[in-house]
């Protein structure tokens, strides 16, 4: 089609192709609209002309009638007075007639008309005022006639006037109508270019353009196969090319970067692997000659064997840390982050690091307050950081003391690690977080080293959005200090508010407020509601229900933590439906109860909706207080399970919703942080081996988190007895229930926990 | 009663033997498969033969996870045990492991007294 070939032309041709057309058109418009004007002022002012003209043919032919009315009397009856009358009209006859000859000169074919009128007239004129007054019947016969001829020429002149109006008329009434069907036919012509021009428009730029974005942003969001399609016209079609042919190289080098990445992180594996085999079997064979089980050793021999096994554990240390610094510099380090107690924590460095610094005579210095100080971070990544600055500062200190410190700041923990050694030269202190770098006093002093250890402790304190810096000097001992950010955390907040003491209210934190939804009720019914709710029973520690009244469950708010959720929904009135139901449930929350007011109708039909209770109205406020107190004792009832073994988690899980509680479970530590940080449980079930994160570090950071600080707790052991045991009371476990007999003391110690508090 | 037998898979002829050395003094009867499809091809064989089977990771034939898999699918050795030998930089396949069914990790390099409690806590006494 030569339409499409039109599209295919470049963008400039085509606008220019358009715009000479539409230009062309708008003239020609114009042009007819002008000529139209010009024509309609002619043709007015001719009809003015030939009006005025009809109008003084008109007065000529009154004065005529007037002029022929007073001769005739002055010939029938020779009244000289009427003679004298008309002599007097013969002037204003000529004016009029004078005048006529003017306004005739624009109609030259009417001329000789006009002048036969006035011949005819002083025809009759001569006979009139020649005839005597009571002239004969001959005189007045001829009089008559005379005065026909000359009536009928003016009449005819008018007639004829008259004539030539209406042909005009009719013929500028056509013209206007053609001229208006021109530009008509101009404008939707104009119309349809414009129509046509606009799907071209869109299909040759807006399609594309539209195209092109969607592309750009899927390759954006990391999509590199995203490409788009070439649009038609040249200059977008080069545009989306462009695109693509970009597209394809970033791709290619991108894909030529992760394969580069990959090959390396293989290589790095592999190597750590091929290392660590032969490393395995030397350390195990040391280990194993050292434990005597390959029969007794002498004193010097143990002393060259445990030079081995150190010196294995340094390859292993060193493998370790290559492996970490990989890590770090491709950023695939992945942080396990929780809320850390940072102060248990340095207590922790302490206790290792203590003892090497008292074996070289140094004090140690600790100046960390007693009260946790909570931070968000990853605990072993955290005790790693503190350890290897604790182990530098030990190593190259020969005399004096290291000192660990805390400071809290409002937005920052600084945790100091200060030494009284040599310090450092300001060039080692430039290149101190360099790979492999080790400063002159680490080269000078005998001590060991990989020169990686700092690079470490950088990249991991970037990681957690801290920073490391050094103070030192030489003579002057040296400062690490490491700042980790206190981000405006609620958890941080509250570990820390609570740490300290305070309540969560002031920390910032809502406190679990005692809200029940009322849905679908007017506003008597909200009245009425409230009423009920306030009864003293419902009370609990002086805080009273209170209700927030929706009008349906659309409007309902979306509760997205156990905050949020309300304590139970009223469903009532327009809201006693199906889907009022089920939407509620979804707003507020997996385990939060539903209470339906309803009339008598309404039977077993609700609880297939979903719902949890059924109170008929009227509605007893005795009943009423009873069957809220049940629901919302029933809402302290939801159990979380973690337990590795898939058939334990079956059966418990089983066993325990046949009596009547919500169960989740999960089968990891981390899963299990991560539903107590979301939601909120009754009980915790908690299998004290773990695979990932062991079952006391579950508890510890559960323990954390404010809404579980009173978490109910059964921790599982196959042997019954734990080495953990006093750890775990000190984390307010109820009970440690060995699993070797079955499930059933673990229901039963269930049950009673949630009943009545002990286990 | 007689030994309790445990079935090693482990390629590296010197680890396996450390192994074998150890946990023979400690009285236990070590099968040693010198890949994961002998040890496959073991279990078949005698599916109520072990009281537990250690796992290297990395090993030809079918590695460390094949045999897990086949362990905890195949009815016969289902409830059997499984130690795994892993290296670190393994936390991922951990993951895994976890949930393929893995009872007990050790991370190499290990003490082989550490190994000694271990199997000891899995397995109770070797008679």
């Amino acid at each position: 089609m030569s339409w499409l070939r039109f599209s295919k032309r470049p963008l400039g041709v085509q606008f220019w192709i358009a715009g000479g057309i539409v230009g062309f058109f708008s003239v020609a418009s114009l042009f007819l609209l002008l000529s139209q004007v010009r024509r309609q002022t002619e043709a007015s002012r001719w009809l003015a002309q030939t009006h005025r003209t009809i109008s003084r043919l008109s007065t000529l032919g009154r004065d005529f009638y007037q002029h022929r009315t007073l001769l005739r009397g002055h010939l029938e009856s020779a009244e000289p007075r009427k003679l004298e009358q008309a002599k007097d009209r013969r002037p204003q006859w000529d004016r009029t007639f004078e005048s006529l000859r003017e306004s005739v000169e624009a109609y030259p074919d009417a001329r000789p008309h006009l002048e036969a009128a006035g011949r005819a007239y002083e025809a009759w004129q001569r006979h009139a005022f020649a005839a005597p007054g009571g002239a004969s019947e001959r005189a007045l016969e001829t009089e008559a006639r005379l005065f026909q001829e000359a009536w009928a020429s003016i009449e005819a002149l008018i007639d004829r006037f008259n004539r030539q109006l209406s042909v005009r008329d009719l013929d500028e009434k056509s013209a206007i109508q053609h001229t208006f069907a021109a530009i008509a036919l101009i404008n939707i012509t104009l119309l349809l270019a414009f129509g046509v021009a606009l799907i071209n428009l869109y299909q040759s730029i807006a399609r594309p353009i539209a195209g092109l974005s969607v592309g750009i942003r899927r390759y954006m969001s990391g999509d590199f196969r995203a490409r788009v399609a070439v649009g038609r016209t040249p200059e977008i079609g080069y545009v989306g090319s462009s695109f693509n042919e970009l597209a394809a190289r970033i791709e290619s080098m991108v894909s030529d970067l992760r394969r580069l990445d990959e090959m390396k992180s293989d290589f790095l594996s592999t190597v750590s692997h091929e290392l660590r085999t032969p490393l395995t079997s030397i350390g195990g064979y040391v280990k194993l000659l050292l434990s005597g089980d390959a029969g007794a050793l002498s004193s010097t021999q143990t002393e060259f064997l445990n030079i081995v096994d150190t010196n294995v554990g340094r390859l292993g240390h060193l493998i370790n840390d290559l492996l970490d610094v990989e890590k770090i510099e491709s950023g695939k380090i992945q942080l396990i982050r929780e809320p850390q107690d940072l102060s248990e924590i340095l207590r922790e460095c302490r206790d290792s690091m203590a003892i090497l610094a008292k074996q070289k005579g140094l004090e140690f210095r600790f100046t960390v307050p007693e009260q946790p100080v909570f931070a968000m971070g990853d605990r072993v990544r955290l005790i790693q950081v503190f350890m290897n600055l604790l182990s530098n500062a030990i190593k190259y200190t020969r005399k004096g003391y290291v000192e660990l410190s805390l400071e809290r700041r409002d937005f920052a923990v600084m945790i100091r690690v200060r030494d009284s050694g040599e310090g450092l030269s300001p060039e080692d202190q430039e290149q101190l977080f360099q790979k492999f770098y080790r400063s002159r006093r680490a080269l000078e002093s005998a001590e060991s080293g990989t020169g990686l250890g700092l690079v470490i402790v950088k990249g991991l304190v970037e990681a957690h959005g801290g920073t490391v810096a050094v103070e030192s000097g030489l003579g002057e001992g040296t400062v690490f200090t490491v700042s980790l950010p206190l981000e405006g955390l609620a958890e941080v907040i509250a570990a820390n508010a609570g740490a300290e003491g305070r309540v969560i209210e002031e920390a910032g934190l809502r406190p679990r407020e005692r809200v029940v939804w009322h849905v679908g009720g007017d506003a008597e019914s909200g009245r009425r509601v409230r009423a009920l709710l306030a009864a003293p029973e419902l009370d609990e520690g002086g805080r009273r229900l209170g209700a927030e009244s929706f009008s349906g469950a659309s409007t309902l708010p979306r509760a997205t933590s156990w905050e949020e959720s309300p304590l139970l929904v009223i469903l009532d009135g327009a809201a006693v439906n199906r889907e009022s139901v089920a939407e509620s449930a979804r707003r507020a929350g997996a385990g939060t109860p539903i209470l339906v007011l309803g009339d008598s109708e309404e039977t077993a039909q609700v609880f297939a909706w979903g719902a949890t209770a059924l109170l008929k109205k009227p509605i007893k406020p005795a009943r009423f207080s009873a069957t809220v107190s049940d629901l919302l004792r029933m809402r302290g009832r939801r159990i979380l399970l973690a337990d590795p073994d898939p058939d334990v988690r079956l059966l418990l899980k089983r066993a325990l919703e046949q009596r009547g509680y919500v169960v989740e479970d999960v089968d990891r530590g981390n899963l299990a942080l991560a539903r107590l940080e979301r939601e909120r449980y009754d009980l915790l079930i908690l299998e004290r081996e773990l695979p990932d994160v062991s079952g006391v570090e579950v508890l510890r950071a559960a323990r954390r988190l404010p809404q579980h600080a009173l978490l109910k707790v059964l921790v599982l052991d196959d042997a019954g007895a734990s080495s953990e045991q006093r750890e775990f009371e000190a984390l307010g476990v109820e009970r440690v229930v060995a699993t070797y007999q079955g499930i059933d003391p673990v229901v039963e110690a269930a049950s009673r926990l949630l009943a009545n508090g002990k286990a | 009663m007689t030994q309790k037998r445990i079935l090693l898979a482990e390629d590296e002829a010197h680890i396996a033997k450390l192994v074998e050395f150890k946990l023979g003094k400690e009285g236990y009867a070590v099968e040693l498969a010198s890949n994961g499809g002998v040890a496959i091809e073991k279990l078949r064989t005698e599916p109520q033969g072990f009281a537990l089977l250690i796992l290297d990771v990395m090993m030809p034939v079918a590695d460390g996870w094949e045999v897990l898999r086949f362990v905890r699918t195949e009815s016969a050795v289902k409830g059997l045990p499984v130690l795994m030998l892993t290296a670190k930089g393994h936390q991922k396949d951990m993951a895994n492991a976890a949930e393929l069914g893995a009872t007990q990790f050790l991370k190499k390099p290990f003490d082989p007294t550490e190994l000694a409690r271990l199997v000891r806590k899995l397995v109770g006494d070797p008679k």
